[in-house]
């Protein structure tokens, strides 16, 4: 029985335990940030960078290539049904296209993007 | 958030700011490279434990003694303390905090930033693995150690002081 009582009163100790010790690790430290943080961060910046802060590059490049992308698409589709019966140059045409197409979604696939 | 993971990480509030202004010009330049398979927030997580984790090892190599940010008086402490708590048990909270902080940096970095980024900063273990790049299974096992090796350190300080 009194190994029980022992065993029962440490296990209570060892959740006490736990729980102040979760405690402790919950607590957030107060820290104060010092004013001028933000202008010493900017004056250190890579200059580029600190003028444009966290604005995403333009996106006009990418609607560009979105759209040579689409056309593409469009002129392969378009020369398709020749590619079999007419001129072999067709074929280079064709395959050309292709390379091009699959370069182009590539680039606008796997480029990184600035998303904040 | 920087800040606060930075202090706990490091166990020191002294350079703290230009810890945290390295982490900052580190996202700066990790930014054209940004892709955006994960929040910024996991990765300027990332960074900071990254920047903790230099600050540690160069500290190891200038000095080997411990400081603990509990030796300066701050309001951390003191929000520990419960109002209705006598002077004493005060003082025992304040003792018992001391005593978390020494072992939490006798932890690895690893175990000790997965402590902190769970406990303290709230992330969830998908978080946690994106930010230290690794498995959940990996986080979770850091994690029960972590808090096990502090349990079982803090238990046995305490029965040897008895």
């Amino acid at each position: 029985m009194k190994i029980d009582r022992n065993g029962m009163a440490g296990e209570r100790r060892g959740e006490e335990l736990e729980r102040r010790l979760i405690q402790v690790l919950e607590t957030r430290p107060s820290v104060r940030i010092p004013e001028d943080f933000a202008l010493r961060v900017a004056g250190k910046a890579p200059a580029g960078l600190a003028s444009r802060g966290f604005v995403p590059a333009s996106s006009v490049g990418r609607r560009v290539a979105w759209a040579a992308a689409a056309v593409l698409l469009l002129a392969m589709l378009a020369l398709a049904p020749s590619v079999g019966v007419g001129l072999r140059t067709n074929q280079w045409v064709e395959i050309g296209l292709a390379i091009e197409f699959a370069g182009l979604t590539a680039w606008l696939t796997l480029r990184p993007r600035l998303q904040l | 958030m920087v800040f606060r993971t930075l202090v706990r990480l490091t166990g020191r509030r002294d350079g703290v700011d230009d810890l945290a202004q390295d982490v900052f010009l580190r996202l700066f330049r990790a930014l054209p490279g940004f892709r955006n398979e994960a929040l910024v927030s996991t990765y300027l997580y990332r960074i900071t434990v990254n920047v903790a984790q230099n600050e540690w090892k160069r500290r190891r190599r200038v000095d080997r003694t411990y400081v603990s940010i509990s030796d300066e008086a701050t309001a951390w402490e003191e929000r520990l303390e419960h109002p209705g708590r006598n002077p004493e048990q005060g003082l025992e909270d304040r003792e018992f905090q001391q005593l978390v902080e020494q072992h939490l940096m006798r932890l690895s970095t690893v175990e000790r930033a997965v402590l902190v980024l769970y406990h303290q900063e709230e992330r969830s273990y998908e978080q946690i693995a994106g930010a230290l790049g690794m498995p959940i299974g990996t986080v979770r096992t850091h994690l029960h150690r972590g808090r096990k090796k502090m349990r079982d350190a803090i238990a046995g300080r305490k029965e040897t002081a008895r």
